[in-house]
């Protein structure tokens, strides 16, 4: 009986608890951290894109000037937008500002870094390294996993 | 007698009324476009898939961000109606001068695809023609130089996913990449089958 009363009341509690701790933001803190990584698979010589979220837990806003990729020689931070004219459109962003004790996503639609023509086929399931430099002097190796769209 | 013909007439109203005639935007029965799929095999439009639903979005393979959203809201169309044998799901591309139907093959093998799910490319002139017929604009915007010196453009474009009638009529459109798209289609197949 009391077993049951673990499994059935206790177990979801902490599984519950596990979850939101994965969730919390960090706290103010000299860190930024880049989460939530991914990047949509690709045949070589064609296109790909890379989405992750930037959480400058700093004092002090810092910009992310340039990403790499070894994957591709030609990578570029691009915003999709909605034109004038009612048309989708891209313009290049030498740069993207992370202000203070806040969050900038890449997503789908918005913030994205080009992978352009990558040397080789990207596959669900492997992964691509990325790496972000910032004013900061700080730099960013990440590996991201290229994966499903759905 | 008269009042129940009152009621008889008032009734058939209402339920003529109830029925779920989707609103024709537009009727593409009339037009003819010789297009290639991925498998370089001739398609006529609409012709060959008269007796079908057709879903289709408008992509160009060398586009980031906003087109793999398109093609991914088809697949996800697909996959939440159950593969359905009677609904065709089409990509057409508004750049044929690259995207052949062999680069069209690549981009198929990426997403994976169904063999009910086909991307279209053509001439140059029919395909400016079809987009024409199915109000899809596209423009050259930015461009860039790779690594071995190529041009290589990004376009400004149209942002649709479009269903055909059986009949060939277009009788739903959405803005293509919108992230509730999936939902809105399948809600509005349910009330059509």
């Amino acid at each position: 009986m009391k077993s049951i009363f673990i499994t059935i009341i206790i177990f979801p509690f902490l599984l519950f608890c596990s979850a939101q701790e994965k969730k919390e933001l960090p706290k103010s803190s000299d860190e930024i951290i880049i989460s939530d990584g991914w990047a949509r698979p690709g045949k070589a010589g064609m296109m790909s894109a890379a989405y992750f979220k930037i959480i400058n837990g700093t004092s002090s806003a810092d910009t992310l000037f340039s990403v790499e990729s070894d994957a591709s020689t030609n990578t570029q931070i691009h915003l999709s937008f909605q034109n004038e004219d009612g048309l989708m459109s891209m313009e290049e962003q030498p740069y993207v500002v992370i202000p203070a004790q806040s969050e900038v996503e890449f997503k789908q639609g918005g913030l994205h870094v080009m992978i352009i023509q990558p040397t080789n086929d990207l596959l669900e399931g492997d992964s691509l390294s990325l790496k972000l430099f910032f004013n900061s002097m700080t730099k960013f190796d990440l590996k991201v996993p290229i994966r499903s769209f759905n | 007698m008269k009042t129940y013909f009152i009621y008889l007439i008032v009734a058939v109203t209402i339920f003529t009324g109830c029925q779920s005639s989707p609103d024709i935007i537009d009727d593409l029965s009339d037009t003819s476009f010789k297009l290639l799929n991925q498998d370089s095999v001739e398609v006529t439009f609409p012709n060959d898939y008269e007796g079908k639903y057709v879903v289709m979005g408008f992509i160009y393979t060398n586009c980031p961000d906003i087109c793999p959203i398109i093609t991914q809201n088809l697949i996800k169309i697909q996959r939440e109606l159950g593969y359905p044998e009677d609904v065709q799901f089409l990509g057409v591309t508004f750049d044929p001068t690259r995207d052949t139907p062999s680069v069209l093959a690549n981009y198929k093998k990426v997403f994976k695809l169904d063999k009910n799910f086909d991307f279209l490319t053509g001439e140059a002139s029919t395909i400016s023609a079809f987009m024409d017929s199915v109000r899809v604009r596209s423009q050259v915007s930015l461009s860039t130089t790779t690594e071995d010196g190529k041009e290589l453009y990004f376009m400004n474009h149209s942002d649709k996913i479009m269903v055909l009638d059986k009949k060939s009529r277009v009788i739903i459109e959405y803005g293509g990449s919108m992230p509730q798209v999936p939902t809105l289609i399948i809600e509005d197949f349910q009330k059509l089958r």
